[in-house]
């Protein structure tokens, strides 16, 4: 499928990922990358687009025995950006589905 | 690529394309390839998964549209001119909520003075009994009308600060991002639930008042009953 279509959904997939948990940025490019065929490292620059918005803010966390990491969480902007947008994503691609299929 | 070609070679790009906050970036992928090697792949294999250091550097660079520092200086000068007078403004906002929750504060103490007939320094006029009870009942039902309106102004108050510091940062930093609402975000029961508290506020308050001052006419046997109780002598 075309890249520029696969953008702008992982940015709904990134931020319904940091809903459930916050996770560090290897964590999320494994998670979407293991559902979607994308090349490594292409949420990175997503997630710093989304952070650069104030969708999603970043703190580090020790681990233990290991350097501390970049951990990213949903701000509450970033919640009501992911419900309103959600919802759109949800009814466009009902529509496009059924023009798809023939049934409009 | 090995490991440190592809670093070097990204951090000239990304240099080059004067992207903000490079070594934030580099050790992104510094700590990609560290997980990458744990998994037991190779640097090349890693270095072949990822996109080219110049396609990520002009994702990164792509993020903000471009803009000069001058322009940037320009953006933060205005804004900072703007905020200082709206400090002002918002200030007024926020005290308006306070004085909204002062009002419900007072109306339950009125409230709760009249039914009990505890009498502060003489602060309320002298009457029966059924009317004190009444009109105390009123207050109660001005209270909750008053500290719903005082939760409402408090939220939309602070969405509309929200609202206007997002738009701060996004003017400044030239983002794309879409603007928030200016409503306040509220669950349906919350909503729901300060409605129906408002109107049963309101139907309390009306209805008491009414009947309390009913309650007064008929014991001073007068329709000014503040002459007959001499309250204003």
């Amino acid at each position: 499928m075309n890249i520029q279509y696969k953008k702008g959904v992982i940015e709904l997939c990134i931020l319904s990922s940091l809903r459930k948990r916050d996770m560090y940025g290897y964590e999320l490019s494994e998670y979407i990358s293991d559902k979607i065929d994308i090349s490594d490292g292409t949420v990175y620059p997503i997630l710093r687009k989304l952070k650069s918005d104030g969708l999603v803010k970043t703190y580090l966390s020790e681990e233990s025995g290991g350097p501390p990491r970049k951990y990213y969480s949903l701000t509450q902007t970033g919640a009501e950006t992911f419900s309103r947008d959600a919802k759109e994503w949800l009814s466009f691609t009902e529509t496009v589905n059924k023009m798809l299929k023939g049934e409009e | 690529m090995t490991r440190n070609r592809f670093m070097e070679e990204l951090g000239r790009r990304l240099k080059a394309l004067n992207v903000p906050d490079a070594e934030e970036i580099l050790a992104e992928y510094e700590e990609h390839f560290d997980f990458k090697l744990e998994e037991g792949k190779t640097e090349e294999e890693i270095a072949r998964r990822l996109s080219s250091p110049q396609e990520i550097a002009e994702e990164y660079a792509a993020v903000n549209r471009p803009q000069n520092k001058f322009e940037r200086g320009a953006k933060i000068a205005g804004i900072t001119a703007l905020s200082v007078p709206l400090c002002f403004v918002y200030a007024l906002m926020w005290a308006a909520a306070i004085v909204l929750g002062a009002f419900a504060a007072c109306a339950l103490a009125a409230g709760f003075c009249l039914i009990t007939t505890v009498n502060i320094a003489e602060l309320i006029p002298q009457m029966p009994y059924l009317p004190a009870l009444l009109t105390g009942i009123s207050c109660f039902g001005l209270c909750v009308l008053s500290a719903v309106g005082c939760v409402y102004a408090a939220l939309y108050v602070t969405q509309w600060g929200r609202c206007y510091l997002n738009w701060c940062r996004r003017t400044v930093r030239n983002s794309s991002a879409p603007a928030l609402s200016a409503l306040p975000k509220v669950s349906k029961k919350f909503a729901y639930g300060t409605k129906l508290l408002a109107a049963i506020g309101l139907v309390v308050f009306v209805a008491a008042l009414i009947a309390g001052y009913a309650a007064m006419c008929l014991y001073a046997g007068s329709l000014e009953p503040w002459h007959i109780w001499q309250w204003f002598e």
